[in-house]
């Protein structure tokens, strides 16, 4: 039976949070009460039409383009480099503008519940449906999609909002 | 119902906080391209975070101390200045010609982000909590008590079918349990049985048997409170139920788990209360029998509890003196269980005008249904019958009260088991302890044994008793041990009449909180396939 239920709690954990464990943000990323005071801009992930993935820091956006700061890896030396996007190579874009706050660890705290005996039954799925909701909704709290804002809104949330500037090549930008 | 509400409305509750959890702080910045547009903002008294991006690239960083000077065309203010890589530059007093800021950024403090998050984990952490304390101080209420059993081994103690020897709380007070599995349709001659330690507690288990009786269709077998079996046929439904004027026809017609019953009396636990049957169209109206479904609340469950907590940290020395003692033995049996009383029977006799006692019931236990048979002893002529049944006021569930007639007493066949199941593994040596009567199968927390039984015959349908016999031992708990009170167990046991007048107020606090939420938690009207009739 405790096989069982502990069967149960995993199946439903992995299910329902665990599938979507906590993502990896960049030290740049403030957290939300620095958010006002941060010189960087916001962490944006793109998926590109190419089928590759490519995740960085927004450095400026307008009607047509995205310029964004990735790092690089060869043979151990990571450099950084600003590339530049066109809309019609991306098939969708995300991006964060504070660091979430991680709940996932607590969802383990759902195992409390085998000390309520039979009322297990109710207070398990109980706490799964809560902490994986606050886990889940936690790590998606300062994020926008492509589809929720226009490219002046996602200018807003770039390091230059006003654009890259004139005196500025884009690919010297670090 | 009203339990049951509150609980939907928790549920509810968290559900939204969790969907509030679950929402996006949506959060725009506000930019102006001058500092006239800036100065035009309606917020701007709120001292928001200033960035004013240069054309350059660089951009400087202004607390809550900004001013825009517009005489001099500058903004001034205290912070940081960063280059285009973000580096820092300068940090302190800066002032910015209004023509080097290519956009000006305001930025409004995210408040409480995590506000609603926190709330809903703090909400979920102490239900957990009190959850937690409340069933390792009342066990019975979450891990249920004495040996539960299942015909469906998968299911939980809402559904158990008995419960062994539940007055039996040590070696002196063992009894031979007899419980009616009320089993449907018997298809071969093999029958199993699943029996489970749910709670704190170490059942001693002496023996675990079968009692079998053939029966052909339309017939069934029930039990008196005597342990007299009776081969009855017939069913008569109530046409009319009543407590004190309220209707409770719809609870008690029916053997649906749907049942009746009423909160205890604030001043005194030995109130009674009286229920009213009447019964129309009983077309044979000898050799009647009211069979009773019904269970304890938990208010016996309660004065164990408080029994042994009362004993504190002499609970094993009282124990023995109850063993080597036989009036203390007694009166741990009797005592409180007398003023309690059982569920009484009266028949309303036309010819005295006045109601005739016919038998009473009494079994402890407040999780798996009883079902068991009254015998009229008087005999009605009429075609409708009217019963009385005189219950304390909050001890009893009913569940179902139909009449039907007995044919004649039948002796039951008893069967031991032939194979036992220790977590799916063969068990020879449980095997071997059951049937040997002067050894017992120690059963832990945990614990799960599944009975095999082979049946006289196959291709006949039995009806089917479980006779259990042994004991268990509480498991004293720490908490326990700070309600230690020998003079309020003194009164438990030599004036329960006092104890049950006493306890009423603390018994109604534990009544409102836990009884009803612990029983509305089943699944109403839960159909198994055994029960098909």
């Amino acid at each position: 039976m405790l096989n069982k239920i502990i069967s149960i709690f995993l199946i439903l954990t992995f299910f329902l949070g665990g599938c979507s464990s906590f993502p990896y943000f960049p030290s740049y990323l403030p957290s939300s009460d620095k958010v006002g005071v941060n010189q960087f801009g916001s962490y944006i992930k793109l998926e590109l039409k190419n089928g590759n993935d490519i995740g960085g820091e927004l450095i400026a956006a307008d009607n047509s383009q995205i310029y964004v700061l990735i790092e690089t890896q060869n043979d151990k030396i990571i450099s950084k480099k600003t590339i530049k996007l066109e809309y019609s190579e991306l098939e969708d874009f995300s991006f964060y503008y504070a660091k979430p706050e991680n709940y996932y660890s607590r969802i383990a705290l759902s195992l409390v519940s085998v000390l309520h005996g039979f009322w297990l039954v109710i207070t398990l799925p109980l706490n799964l449906i809560v902490r994986n909701s606050v886990a889940i909704g936690s790590k998606n709290s300062f994020k926008y999609y492509g589809t929720e804002v226009n490219s002046k809104q996602l200018s807003q949330f770039a390091r230059f909002p006003q654009g890259i500037p004139e005196n500025i090549k884009f690919e010297n930008i670090k | 119902m009203i339990k049951r509400k509150i609980i939907f409305l928790i549920i509810i509750i968290l559900s939204i906080i969790a969907i509030q959890a679950c929402v996006t702080n949506y959060y725009f910045r506000y930019v102006y391209k001058d500092a006239n547009s800036l100065l035009r903002n309606k917020n701007i008294n709120e001292k928001y975070f200033l960035k004013a991006h240069l054309k350059n690239g660089d951009v400087c960083i202004l607390r809550d101390t900004w001013k825009v000077d517009t005489l001099s065309s500058v903004l001034i203010g205290k912070g940081e200045r960063f280059d285009f890589k973000r580096n820092i530059i300068s940090e302190g007093d800066i002032s910015i010609p209004f023509d080097s800021i290519a956009i000006y950024e305001t930025n409004k403090k995210i408040v409480d982000a995590e506000s609603s998050r926190l709330l809903a984990l703090g909400i979920i952490d102490a239900f957990d909590v009190v959850g937690g304390l409340l069933c390792l101080t009342h066990p019975k209420y979450c891990f249920g008590s004495c040996p539960t059993f299942y015909l469906n081994e998968n299911d939980n103690f809402h559904f158990a079918n008995a419960e062994g020897f539940s007055n039996a709380i040590s070696p002196s007070m063992e009894y031979t349990d007899i419980d009616a599995l009320n089993n449907g349709t018997i298809l071969n001659n093999i029958f199993s049985l699943t029996m489970k330690n749910e709670a704190l507690e170490t059942h001693c288990v002496n023996s675990v048997n079968i009692l079998a009786f053939p029966r052909k269709k339309r017939e069934r077998v029930y039990n008196s409170p005597k342990n007299k079996f009776f081969l009855c046929e017939n069913l008569y439904l109530a046409n009319l139920a009543k407590v004190n004027n309220k209707d409770i026809t719809q609870n008690i017609k029916i053997d649906d788990r749907y049942e009746y019953f009423s909160p205890s009396d604030i001043d005194n636990l030995k109130s009674k209360e009286e229920i009213y049957l009447t019964y129309e169209n009983v077309n044979n109206s000898s050799n009647l029998g009211l069979l009773v479904n019904f269970r304890q609340t938990l208010m016996t469950t309660y004065f164990i509890y408080n029994a042994i907590g009362y004993m504190g940290d002499e609970v094993s020395d009282i124990f023995a003196k109850f063993e080597s003692n036989c009036k203390i033995a007694t009166n741990i049996k009797d005592g409180i269980k007398n003023e309690l009383g059982d569920i009484e029977l009266y028949l309303w006799d036309d010819n005295s005008k006045s109601w005739t006692y016919q038998d009473s019931l009494y079994e402890t236990g407040p999780i798996a249904i009883n079902r068991q048979i009254l015998p009229l002893k008087s005999k009605s002529n009429n075609s409708t019958i009217n019963l009385k049944i005189v219950l304390n006021k909050g001890l009893w569930r009913i569940d179902y009260l139909a009449l039907t007639n007995f044919k004649k007493e039948v002796e039951p066949i008893e069967i031991s088991p032939s194979g036992v199941l220790n977590n799916g593994k063969n068990d020879d040596f449980s095997l071997g302890l059951l049937k040997n009567p002067n050894k017992y199968l120690i059963s832990m927390p945990g614990s799960e044994y599944r009975f095999h039984y082979v049946l006289p015959k196959n291709n006949q349908d039995y009806e089917l008793f479980l006779s259990s016999k042994g004991y268990y031992l509480e498991w004293m708990r720490k908490d326990w041990l700070q309600e230690k009170d020998l003079f309020k167990l003194y009164t438990m046991f030599e004036n329960p009449k006092k104890y049950l007048k006493d306890e009423a107020h603390s018994f109604k606090l534990y009544e409102s909180r836990l009884e009803k939420e612990f029983w509305d938690s089943k699944i109403d009207k839960k159909k198994f396939s055994y029960y098909a009739k």
